[in-house]
């Protein structure tokens, strides 16, 4: 029931910092001078369409782009009347993308749920490959086991996620047949979902999950062994043996579950770090994700779009560090009876 | 008889290095005690550890014979496998319990789930029987509400009540033979005393075998049939244990038992009342606001100290002694002015005599630096209170420093004459810590305090961490610095023993109130208060003519409740401090 109320706090506050970082995004996003569409008009007066300029003045009065700074946030974020109503984000309305035309849920739309894929599976891949080998080499530390394990986690570390993207499309194509670049065949594109394209989107998935999962893999698998070693030499671990335990279970019972709790506590860091982190891949993959469109947006002053995604983003990393919190209230009682009398 | 456990030519070493444990013979009966006695380094621990084979990776078994005899034969335990050591030995027939209560359970594990998991390694019982047994366990060591202890957590348990927990783990299997590491070292003395009642009554009940490692002559004195007295990895003498602690016969046991702190005997003359006090305490109260984790719920007050008055004759040493949490180290955080006083409560200091007192509880910045060249700390842990990045020579002169007293060569002079007063060599100056051991750093700390030439120390456990051969050394280099340097001391312990040595007065505190104060030769022949008789009788002295007065520690260390009348508090409230005789002061209705 704690838990419960606890989780509900959580909720209330991680909305509240959400506000916060709307506040912040649209500070950012309106830093450079001018907007897409003051830079447009000018662009059209200088080469004398003065046609276009009309239509740019009228998105102009559209999108309240006219109005005071203060006004244009709290339309965007729909608590005002916009020259439509009530019609932001709060509604649902993200906005319109000027450099494509078009809305911007249309835009995102398909990208967003294949950002969250692809991040959701390098987590996954992070989780999976971390916690076996951070274990093993923190329980047969100081030997080859060891040692091969650090070598492999630094070599994912040290290699550039393009170069590492490229040499495994190559050699993926050549030995096992996978497919390069895109997230799925591009037949599929544009199709409802179907069995064959969740197979395609599959098996377009191994390669960037593992290109994007490698680094983040090799530091948790560092940060794990170095937790466990820690947690190895103090004294209940002893107890432990002493009661007669075998040392696999023992491990899996009492170390790994105090080491455990920084790496649950990583979650909120690994989600945000995986979007951004992810961009350069996605654009060198040739990944349908929101990488390559917020760079775009960004680029261009397309303010709606990258306002959008800046915002999509920050809820990630907020669901992601809400997730951990709760998670680790969970796992641990320390944290759990604060303040309870004992 | 036929001896439960016989170890026969025990040598470990780590790597290629000269063994630490060295040719090493001892023996259990079934149903005794086996001391090994030892200060540390003597290679007790690994000796005991070697029995159950928990040993660190590096180190290495030479040679030895470990013979475990049961009804179906001997196992020699130096040679079974890994896994008939887990299945048979461990935690089954041979039960460990370990020095620190507060890291030997794991946090995040329920009580029960940690105890009935060894009935579950060892045996096939129903979830439902073994919980009944786990309960009764707890029942027996001592848990009123075994059910609420079965769903605890070890963080909300007191360290003498983790290591009930810890003693019914080990008990639950009912073994042949208990591992005690020292399992009270960590524990108060009123704690310890019961700790140790508790194993001996389950001894006998049981009749379980003991190995009892420790490095204290009194708990030996109170628990053992049979002493080993080991140092640097040999046994120096074996045998029964009566013989050995009343006449013991090699020159290192004589020295262990010069160098325990004793009570003392003799009654000495009142001191004179001419007053010349460097530290005045008056009416000092100290609220500490506990926040709880909920901002919705009022948080708690506590009181860590309630209107202490306390005086500290120039040259003299005054003592503070408590359990922990009596608040005799937060009363000695506001002699230094590093905590402040709830309203009312005034700190006076006396730089000379006859000068004009400064207000501690009240200064600004200058006045504070000035006050602070004249009152320096030493500290309790040797290990954690020296940076292990500076060399001796940065650490002496970082007071010079922060001061801005003298240049290098005049810090490194001042350095140097500070290490011959503690007895270091000079040469030392360049090392780092970690080249030190336990009580060569605490000579080092009380150097550091000693650079700015100040007039008063607090002393605050200076002696707890270390052996009791290099406490004396240390309280006899305390002592011979306070007389030739005029210096005063107020000095915080838990160990009445220690503070009887150096003090010349003793305040005992619990929770937050003195509940008597007097010379210490007059409060260990006419303790007045429940609860100063009971921590002179917890008190483990190696005689076994004097054993622990269980009934004593019960009475007094419990709640004033069970304290006689006159000592009871009315309501809330404790009874006055009263002059029963001039220089003792009792907390009691008259």
């Amino acid at each position: 029931m704690q838990i419960l109320r606890y989780a509900i706090y959580r909720f209330g506050t991680m909305l509240l910092t959400l506000l916060l970082v709307s506040v912040l995004v649209f500070f950012i996003i309106n830093l450079p001078p001018g907007d897409f569409l003051s830079n447009q008009i000018a662009e059209l007066r200088a080469t004398g369409q003065e046609a276009g300029v009309a239509k740019a003045e009228f998105l102009r009065r559209e999108y309240a782009l006219d109005k005071p700074l203060w006004q244009q946030y709290f339309i965007w974020m729909g608590m005002l009347p916009g020259p439509h109503g009530f019609s932001g984000m709060l509604q649902g309305n993200f906005g319109w993308s000027f450099e494509f035309d078009r809305p911007v849920s249309e835009i995102v739309g398909d990208s967003l749920w294949l950002t969250v894929l692809v991040n959701l599976a390098a987590v996954l891949f992070v989780y999976m490959v971390a916690l076996p080998l951070g274990v093993l080499a923190a329980a047969k530390s100081r030997t080859m086991i060891d040692y091969t394990a650090a070598f492999i986690g630094y070599l994912g570390l040290a290699t550039p996620n393009f170069l590492l993207a490229l040499i495994l499309f190559y050699y993926g194509h050549q030995y096992l047949d996978l497919p390069i670049g895109g997230l799925m065949a591009p037949e599929f594109e544009g199709e409802p979902m179907s069995w064959d394209k969740v197979k395609s989107i599959l098996i377009h998935l191994i390669v960037p999950t593992f290109v994007i999962g490698t680094s983040g893999a090799s530091a948790m698998m560092q940060r794990l062994r170095a937790n466990m070693l820690d947690e190895l030499g103090k004294p209940y671990v002893e107890t432990a043996v002493a009661k007669g335990m075998r040392p696999s279970r023992m491990l899996a019972k009492y170390p790994l579950r105090v080491a455990f709790n920084p790496f649950v506590a990583d979650i909120g860091n690994l989600l945000p770090a995986m979007v951004s982190g992810s961009v350069l891949v996605s654009v060198v993959l040739g990944l349908q994700t929101i990488g390559p469109v917020l760079l775009q947006a960004l680029k261009s002053q397309d303010m709606f779009l990258s306002g959008f995604v800046l915002m999509f983003v920050a809820l990630l990393t907020l669901i992601g560090t809400m997730i951990s919190d709760v998670l680790l209230v969970l796992l641990d009682p320390r944290i759990r009876y604060e303040g309870r009398d004992s | 008889m036929r001896p439960l456990l016989s170890v026969e030519d025990l040598s470990i070493g780590f790597g290629k290095d000269t063994p630490v444990v060295r040719n090493v013979n001892f023996a259990v009966n079934p149903g005794e005690t086996l001391a090994l006695v030892g200060e540390s380094g003597s290679g007790k621990t690994i000796s005991c550890r070697a029995v159950l084979r928990i040993l660190p990776r590096t180190a290495r078994l030479h040679s030895g014979r470990m013979i475990l005899s049961g009804s179906d034969g001997d196992l020699d335990l130096a040679r079974i496998s890994e896994r008939q050591m887990r299945r048979d030995v461990r935690g089954n027939r041979i039960a460990m319990i370990f020095q620190e209560p507060m890291r030997s359970l794991s946090p995040l594990h329920r009580i029960g789930n940690q105890v009935v998991e060894v009935i579950h390694l060892h045996r096939s019982t129903s979830e439902a029987d073994a919980k009944r047994e786990v309960l009764e366990c707890f029942e027996r060591v001592g848990f009123p509400d075994p059910e609420r202890t079965w769903r605890s957590y070890p963080f909300e348990l007191s360290g003498g009540m983790r290591q009930r927990a810890m003693i019914a783990m080990a008990m639950v299997a009912k073994p042949d033979l208990l591992i005690a590491d020292e399992p009270t070292t960590a524990l108060d003395v009123t704690t310890q005393a019961q700790v140790l009642g508790l194993m001996k009554e389950l001894q006998q009940e049981t009749g379980m075998a003991m190995i009892l490692v420790t490095h204290d002559l009194g708990v030996v004195a109170n628990m053992a049939e049979q002493v080993v007295v080991m140092h640097k990895g040999r046994v120096m003498e074996a045998g029964p244990a009566e013989p050995i602690l009343r006449a013991p016969a090699h020159p290192y046991t004589q020295h262990l038992f010069n160098a325990a702190p004793k009570i003392p005997e003799a009654i000495c003359p009142l001191r004179d009342g001419t007053e010349d006090l460097i530290l005045e305490m008056r009416n000092v109260t100290k609220t500490f606001t506990m926040r709880s984790g909920k901002s919705w719920s009022k948080p708690t007050l506590v009181r860590a100290c309630e209107n202490v008055d306390l005086t500290l004759p120039r040259g003299k040493t005054l003592a503070i002694v408590g359990e922990s949490g009596s608040g005799k180290t937060t009363a000695a955080r506001i002699a230094l002015g590093a905590e402040t006083v709830d309203p009312g409560g005034e700190i006076l200091f006396r730089n000379a005599p006859g000068a004009a007192p400064l207000k501690v509880h009240d200064m600004d910045r200058a006045r504070r630096g000035l006050f602070q060249k004249q009152a320096q700390m030493v500290f309790q842990d040797p290990y954690s209170s020296l940076s292990p990045r500076q060399r001796i020579l940065d650490t002496l002169a970082e007071p010079l420093e922060i001061h801005g007293i003298g240049n290098r060569a005049e810090h490194k002079a001042r350095a140097a004459e500070m290490l011959r007063l503690v007895g270091l060599p000079v040469d030392m100056l360049t090392r780092f810590p970690h080249a030190f051991s336990g009580g060569q750093r605490q000579r080092l700390s009380i150097a550091r305090a000693l650079m700015l030439d100040p007039k008063l120390l607090v002393c605050d456990e200076p002696t707890s961490a270390l052996d009791v051969s290099v406490q004396e050394q240390i309280l006899t280099l305390l002592e011979d610095i306070r007389d030739a340097r005029q210096l005063s001391y107020l000095f915080i312990s838990h160990d009445l023993a220690v503070v009887a040595r150096i003090a010349d007065e003793v305040a005992v505190m619990r929770r937050g109130l003195i509940v008597e104060q007097a010379p210490p030769e007059v409060l260990f022949h006419d303790p007045k208060h429940p609860y100063t008789k009971a921590l002179i009788a917890a008190q483990p002295v190696p005689d076994v003519d004097r054993p622990i007065n269980l009934k004593l520690v019960a009475q007094g260390a419990g709640a004033p409740e069970s304290w006689p009348e006159a000592f009871r508090f009315v309501g809330q409230d404790a009874p006055p401090l009263m002059p029963l005789d001039p220089g003792h002061k009792v907390r009691c209705h008259v």
